[in-house]
């Protein structure tokens, strides 16, 4: 019951941010990639891994559109729509400009599942390589944020 | 390079067997385990160190979706390929961070600042996939066979990290 609730909450707010979602990524839009796991950025250094950002096998890297978005909401969103469906924890994120992924030759595709604000880095390269230098170059640009200690639920 | 890594790889490359019998890979390990206990002795156990860390990523990272967006889980072959790659290093090159990898490879990472980095991964499969940033405005990837021995170009653009 309190699932299903939170899923209706989930959808509801999710669909009220709709109205900042424009097709068009603009090149100073922030995007951000949730970490769930300690491996993928590096807090002593103050940065994000290139493992952070090698594409999946279907080569659509999930981020999400964060401009419209203080960091709080930016914090929940990454746990609603991210680390809880998955059953992990969020440990940070990785922000960087749309225009930086442009920049590299890839593309950027809303795909407003399960979240109007959700997207897809796409137009990876089938070679390893060529892969591993974009994730390089992405990791690079991108700014660590670490999550704050989750509230405590009621 | 120290003096101590130009004569472990003249002699490793003198010594290594060529053959592919039973007894000529025993000889290969045997030699490869004196010289990591060599090296263990006399340079603080470098390799040791670096395999501790692979020791954690394998521990952490061996179950399906470690990363909460369906990895795999890092392989045996390329755990077993990164511990030889790590006896492999010269002393003289600093011991990189240890990366899990989504597609089940492990990743060593060498960093020191922006603009400086340089990554190689191993898959288990006799071969080495690189990427990194030599400098501002210099890139670097590929695919390298390894053979047990590091190529010499890998090594060149991780001393241009530093």
């Amino acid at each position: 019951m309190i699932q299903s609730l939170k899923t209706c909450w989930r959808i509801l707010t999710g669909f009220s941010e709709l109205r900042s979602a424009p097709a068009e990524f603009r090149a100073s839009e922030r995007i951000s990639r949730s970490l769930l796991s300690k491996r993928e950025y590096a807090a002593n250094n103050n940065r994000v891994k290139h493992n952070a950002f090698l594409p999946p096998p279907n080569l659509e890297h999930s981020v999400y559109r964060t401009s419209s978005l203080d960091d709080s909401a930016i914090w929940k969103l990454g746990r609603s729509y991210v680390a809880e469906p998955r059953g992990k924890t969020l440990k940070g994120r990785g922000d960087l400009r749309a225009s930086v992924i442009l920049d590299t030759g890839l593309t950027l595709n809303s795909d407003p599942a399960p979240h109007p604000l959700h997207a897809n880095i796409i137009g990876w390269p089938t070679d390893k390589h060529e892969q591993l230098q974009l994730a390089v170059e992405l990791a690079e640009a991108a700014s660590l944020v670490v999550a704050p200690a989750e509230p405590p639920s009621n | 390079m120290t003096c101590a890594d130009i004569a472990e790889q003249k002699i490793w490359s003198r010594t290594k067997s060529p053959g592919s019998s039973v007894e000529s890979q025993r000889l290969n390990s045997f030699i490869a385990r004196t010289f990591h206990d060599l090296r263990a002795a006399v340079s603080w156990n470098r390799p040791g160190d670096a395999i501790a860390l692979l020791n954690e990523v394998y521990d952490e990272c061996s179950e399906p979706d470690w990363n909460g967006y369906g990895a795999s889980p890092v392989s045996a072959a390329a755990y077993e390929e990164a511990v030889t790659f790590l006896n492999a290093l010269p002393a003289s090159v600093p011991i990189p961070e240890v990366v899990p990898e989504p597609d089940g490879s492990v990743g060593f990472e060498w960093w020191n600042g922006r603009h400086r980095i340089f990554t190689v991964m191993t898959a288990g499969n006799g071969s080495l996939v690189y990427a990194g940033i030599i400098g501002r405005g210099n890139k670097a990837h590929g695919i390298e066979a390894f053979d047990d021995s590091i190529p010499e170009n890998l090594l060149a653009y991780i001393n241009r990290i530093f």
